[in-house]
C-alpha cells in the first residue's frame, strides 16, 4: 500500500514543489493550505507521514502539532517540520510540541527524500 | 660873536650860508686867481709873441744883412715876407725909421707918421721912436695907446699894444702890434664864462640848498612841531617818516617813543580807572558777603560754624553749633572757650592748642574728631578750622566747622560689611567670576576662576580679557555685540585657554555693569566649566548613536529575516521542482545545461538567502566568563587546513596569563573566523610570503585593561578610504559572489555588545592588522548582557 503523506504549507508553491517531488516516488500526497483545514483532513485520513511548516496563520506548525498529537491515533505517527525558521529555540519548540524532525528551508530535494524514505519507507 | 649868531640862525639859513661859503668862496677864490693867472698869463703870453716876433724879425734882418751886400736886394723879400706876417686878428708888422717913415707897413709904406697921435692925442710914434733908440741892443720895447677907426664906424677907442725892437743897422725899427682886445679876448671871454659859471653854480648851488635843505629841516621841522605839542600835551601827532636816513631813524624812534609814551599814560589811567572801580566793588562785596554770610551762619543748622579768637574763646555760634553741641548761644559766646566741645582726654592732651598752631601755619586744617556735646555726650565730627587773617596780614582768629558724622560713619560701616559680605560670596562661588572695564581690562577674577583658568588675579588684573578666549579679540567683540543687543547673556558657549594651554569649554552668562545714571561702566561674567560635561555629553551621544545604530541593524535584521524567510519557500519549491526535471531529463538532452543553470543560480540564491540569515540571526548572546584565546583556537581549528591549503603561514604568540573576559563564546569565534576569512582573501593573490599571525596580549585603556586579540596579514592592505566604510553592510570590495560584505559589520556589532572596539591599520601592498580589543572582566557572570 502506497504511504500517505499530508503537506501542511500556507504557501501554495511549497505543496506543488512537495508534491511533484514526493508522487514520482509513489508516495500519496495530500496538501492543505491551513492547520484548520489539516485537522479535518487528519480525521478523515489515517496519514503515515505529517509534513508541517511552522509559520502560518491562525494556528501555527507549533500548535497543530500539539494538537495532532492529542489524538490518540495519531501520537507515533511521525511529524516533520519543513520551516524557514532555523534558531535553536525553534528546534527545540518543534521538538517539544511533538515533532519528531525539524527541518529547515531551503533542503535539497535528495536530502528530504532521503529522510522521508527513511522515515517510512 | 659870530658863533653864538650862528647858532641862533635856522638850520636852513645855516646850511644856505655854509654852503654858499663852501661853494662861493672857492669858487671866486678860484675864478679870480684864474682870470688874473690867465689874464696875466695870456698878456705875458702875447707879449712875449709880440716880442719874439719882432726879435724874430729883427734875427733875419740881421741875417740877411750879413748875408746880402745890397739894401735894396734885401729889402724886397724881406718886406714882402714882412708885410705877410699877421698878429691876432687884425695886427701886424710895420718897420719905421727914425724919423718916423714908415718903411714896411701893410697899407702905408712910405708915409710918415712920426706925429701921429692916438686917441687920446698922444703922440705915441714919436715916444716910440725915442723910446726904441734908447733900447739896449736886441732889447725890446712895449708901448700902449688907444686908437680908434673912425672910418670904420668904431666910436671907441679901443687900446693897442706895441713891441718894437731897433735894428741899427738898417735904422730899422722893427714893430709888431695889435689890439690888446684881441690879445685879451680870450681873456675877456673866459673871464665872462667864469663869471657864468660862478654866477649860475651860486644860484644853482641856492637852490639846491634850499631845497635840499628842505629834506633835512622838514622832518626836522616837523619833529620840532611834534616835540612842541607833546610838550603841550597832545601825545596823538606823530612824525611823518620818509626815507631810511638818520633823521628818519630818529623819526621812527621818536615815534615809537611817542607811542611808548602815551600807552604808558593810558595805562595809568586805566589803571587809576580800575583801582577806584575795585574800590567801589569791593567795599559793595563786603557789604553783600557779610550780609550772606550772616544769613549762611543763621540758616546753616547741619553745620556747626564757630568764630574763635586767637585763644579759642568763641566769639560767634550759629544755630547749626547750638544744635550739634546742645548749648545755647548766649551761654557761650564771649563767655566760654571751644575746648568745653572737646572730649576729657583732648582737652588734657592739649589737642586744641595743636590744631589752632597747625592753623595758623598752613591756613586750613581739618580731621575728624571725637567732640562732646552739653549734656557730655561723645559723637564723631569732621572738624575743619580756617585762619582768619586781617588786612594787615596778622592772623586774627579762626572759624571752625563742624559736622556729626555719627550717620556717616554708621552708614559707611554698613557699606564695608556690605561690601565684605557680596565679597564673600563672589569668592565663595563655586563659579568663576570676572569683572572687566568697558576697554574690556579685567578689574576683578575670583578665587573659582583663578582655579579654572589657572592663573592668579594679580597676574590678569588689568589685562584684556581676550587674552583667554580661544577665538581671541573676535570672541570680545562678537561678546561686546551681543550684549549691546540684548544686555545679557545666559548660557553662552565659548571656549577658554587654561594657563597651560589646555582648551576648556566654558559655559558663561554674561551681563553689563552700570552706574546709577546707567552709564556703561563695564561687563560682568559667570564661567562654569563645563569640559566635563561636554566630555560626557559626547561620550552618550556616542552611546546614543551607537544604540541607534544598533537599532537600526535590529530593524534591519529583522527586515532581512523577513525576506530571506519570504524567498526561502519560492525557492525550496524551484529547487524541487527543477530536482524532479532533471531526474526525469535524460544525459544528453539539450535542455539539460539549461535547466543545470537555473539550479547554479538557485544555488546562489540560497548562498545569499543564508548570508542574509546569518546577518539577521537575532539569536541573543550568551555571556560567560571566558578565556579570550578559546574561541581563537576554535576558529583556527576550522581554517587552519584551508590556511596551508593556500600556503599561508600561520604565527600564533598567544598571551598565557591572559585575565578572563565575560563573551558569547560562539560569537567570538565567529568574529574570528570571518577576520581569518578575510586575510585569507587579502592574501590570495600576493606575492610574497603569506603570513597570518595572531596574538593575544593584555593592554590599558585609559586606565582600563583590556584584551587584545591581533590578526595580521601580509595580504593587500585596505585603501585609506575603504578604512570607513568596511563596517558599512554590503561593503565589499571582492568580487560579486565572493562575499557579501556582511561579515566586517557583523563583527563590529558583536564586539560593540561585549563593551570592546575594533581597531584597524593597514598599508597597502604591505598588509592589515585587524585589533579586537575587549575589556577584562574580573567579575564572573553568567548573565546575558541588555543591550
Amino acid at each position: 500500500m502506497a504511504k500517505c503523506i499530508l503537506i501542511v504549507d500556507d504557501d501554495e508553491m511549497v505543496r506543488i514543489a512537495l508534491s511533484e517531488l514526493l508522487k514520482p516516488e509513489g508516495y500519496e500526497i495530500d496538501s492543505v493550505g491551513s492547520s484548520k483545514e489539516a485537522l479535518n483532513k487528519i480525521n478523515e485520513k489515517k496519514y503515515d507521514l505529517l509534513m508541517l511548516d511552522i509559520i502560518m496563520p491562525e494556528m501555527d506548525g507549533f500548535g497543530l502539532c500539539r494538537k495532532i498529537r492529542e489524538k490518540e491515533d495519531y501520537t507515533e505517527i511521525p511529524i516533520i517540520f519543513l520551516t524557514a525558521k532555523s534558531r535553536e529555540e525553534d528546534r527545540v519548540m518543534g521538538i517539544d510540541a511533538g515533532a519528531n524532525l525539524f527541518l529547515s528551508k531551503p533542503i535539497s530535494p535528495d536530502k528530504l527524500l532521503g529522510i522521508v524514505s527513511e522515515t517510512i519507507g | 660873536m659870530i658863533i653864538p649868531l650862528f647858532r641862533n640862525i635856522k638850520i636852513r639859513a645855516k646850511l644856505i650860508s655854509v654852503s654858499i661859503f663852501l661853494v662861493l668862496l672857492p669858487l671866486l677864490a678860484v675864478a679870480l686867481l684864474s682870470m688874473i693867472r690867465f689874464g696875466t698869463a695870456i698878456r705875458t703870453a702875447a707879449e712875449e709873441d709880440l716880442e719874439h716876433l719882432v726879435r724874430n724879425i729883427y734875427s733875419i734882418c740881421k741875417v740877411q744883412q750879413e748875408i746880402i751886400q745890397s739894401k735894396e736886394q734885401s729889402l724886397y723879400s724881406l718886406r714882402s715876407e714882412i708885410r705877410k706876417i699877421k698878429v691876432g686878428r687884425t695886427g701886424y708888422v710895420y718897420v719905421i725909421d727914425s724919423k718916423g717913415n714908415l718903411i714896411i707897413h701893410p697899407a702905408r709904406e712910405g708915409a710918415n707918421i712920426i706925429d701921429s697921435e692916438d686917441s687920446s692925442g698922444f703922440k705915441y710914434i714919436r715916444t716910440m721912436i725915442n723910446n726904441a733908440l734908447t733900447l739896449p741892443p736886441e732889447g725890446v720895447g712895449t708901448i700902449r695907446y688907444p686908437w680908434i677907426n673912425p672910418e670904420l664906424g668904431e666910436t671907441k677907442p679901443r687900446q693897442k699894444i706895441n713891441k718894437y725892437i731897433y735894428f741899427k743897422p738898417w735904422n730899422w725899427i722893427i714893430a709888431a702890434g695889435t689890439y690888446e682886445q684881441e690879445i685879451y679876448q680870450a681873456l675877456y671871454e673866459t673871464e665872462r664864462f667864469i663869471i657864468i659859471i660862478v654866477l649860475i653854480s651860486v644860484f644853482m648851488a641856492v637852490i639846491l640848498t634850499i631845497t635840499l635843505s628842505k629834506f633835512l629841516t622838514d622832518p626836522i621841522r616837523d619833529l620840532t612841531d611834534v616835540t612842541t605839542k607833546m610838550a603841550n600835551g597832545d601825545l596823538s601827532q606823530r612824525v611823518k617818516v620818509t626815507g631810511k636816513d638818520e633823521i628818519s631813524i630818529l623819526g621812527t624812534s621818536f615815534n615809537r617813543l611817542i607811542g611808548q609814551i602815551q600807552d604808558y599814560t593810558s595805562n595809568l589811567e586805566k589803571m587809576v580807572e580800575e583801582r577806584t572801580g575795585e574800590l567801589k566793588e569791593s567795599r559793595e562785596k563786603y557789604r553783600d558777603l557779610s550780609r550772606f554770610l550772616n544769613s549762611i551762619l543763621d540758616s546753616s543748622t547741619e553745620y556747626a560754624i564757630i568764630a574763635l579768637d586767637l585763644h579759642g574763646n568763641i566769639l560767634e555760634f550759629n544755630r547749626g553749633a547750638e544744635k550739634i553741641f546742645g548749648w545755647k548761644k548766649e551761654e557761650v559766646i564771649n563767655k566760654e572757650n571751644i575746648n568745653i566741645t572737646n572730649t576729657p582726654q583732648d582737652r588734657d592732651s592739649g589737642l586744641q592748642k595743636e590744631i589752632m598752631e597747625r592753623t595758623i601755619n598752613e591756613g586750613v586744617f581739618d580731621l575728624e574728631m571725637f567732640r562732646v556735646r552739653k549734656d557730655g555726650s561723645k559723637f564723631p565730627s569732621h572738624t575743619t578750622i580756617n585762619a582768619i587773617r586781617g588786612s594787615s596780614n596778622k592772623d586774627t582768629g579762626f572759624v571752625e566747622i563742624v559736622r556729626d558724622i555719627t550717620k556717616r560713619r554708621i552708614l559707611e560701616r554698613e557699606l564695608r560689611e556690605t561690601k565684605d559680605f557680596l565679597e564673600n560670596i563672589m569668592e565663595s562661588s563655586v563659579d568663576g567670576i570676572i569683572t572687566t572695564d568697558l576697554k574690556g581690562k579685567i578689574t576683578y577674577m575670583n578665587r573659582a576662576m583663578e582655579e579654572t583658568i589657572q592663573y592668579k588675579r594679580e597676574e590678569v588684573l588689568g589685562t584684556h580679557i581676550s587674552n583667554s578666549y580661544v577665538r581671541g579679540i573676535q570672541q570680545a567683540r562678537d561678546i561686546m555685540d551681543l550684549l549691546r543687543k540684548i544686555e545679557r547673556a545666559e548660557n553662552y558657549e565659548i571656549e577658554v585657554k587654561r594657563k597651560d594651554g589646555k582648551v576648556l569649554q566654558i559655559l558663561t552668562s554674561l551681563f553689563l555693569l552700570r552706574d546709577d545714571n546707567n552709564e556703561l561702566i563695564g561687563t560682568a561674567g559667570i564661567f562654569k566649566d563645563i569640559s566635563e560635561k561636554k566630555l560626557l555629553e559626547a561620550k552618550l551621544k556616542a552611546t546614543q548613536a551607537r544604540l541607534v545604530e544598533a537599532s537600526k541593524m535590529r530593524a534591519l535584521g529583522e527586515l532581512v529575516a523577513g525576506v530571506a524567510h519570504e524567498i526561502n519557500n519560492p525557492l525550496m519549491a524551484s529547487q524541487t521542482i527543477l530536482h524532479v526535471i532533471l531526474k526525469n531529463l535524460t544525459q544528453d538532452s539539450p535542455e539539460r545545461n539549461r535547466l543545470e543553470l537555473i539550479h547554479k543560480c538557485n544555488n546562489r540564491i540560497e548562498k545569499i538567502v543564508e548570508h542574509l540569515r546569518e546577518f539577521s540571526r537575532q539569536t541573543k548572546p550568551e555571556f560567560i566568563f571566558l578565556d579570550i584565546n578559546k574561541p581563537v583556537e576554535n576558529a583556527l581549528l576550522m581554517t587552519e587546513q584551508q590556511l596551508l591549503n593556500h600556503n599561508i603561514i600561520i604565527q600564533k604568540h598567544l598571551a598565557d596569563d591572559l585575565p578572563g573576559i565575560s563573551g558569547d563564546i560562539n560569537q567570538l569565534e565567529q568574529v574570528f573566523l570571518n577576520l581569518i576569512s578575510n586575510a585569507r582573501d587579502a592574501m590570495d593573490n600576493t606575492e610574497t610570503e603569506k603570513m597570518l599571525t595572531i596574538s593575544s596580549y593584555t593592554t590599558k585603556d585609559n586606565e582600563k585593561p583590556y584584551v587584545t586579540v591581533s590578526f595580521k596579514d601580509t595580504g593587500v592592505g585596505i585603501p585609506k578610504d575603504n578604512l570607513n566604510k568596511i563596517i558599512e553592510p554590503f561593503f565589499s570590495t571582492k568580487p560579486v559572489g565572493k562575499g557579501t560584505g556582511l561579515g566586517l559589520s557583523l563583527c563590529f556589532g558583536i564586539i560593540e555588545s561585549h563593551g570592546g572596539r575594533i581597531e584597524i591599520q593597514s598599508e597597502l601592498g604591505r598588509g592589515t592588522e585587524v585589533r579586537i580589543l575587549i575589556p577584562a572582566n574580573n567579575n564572573i557572570k553568567k548573565e546575558t548582557l541588555k543591550e
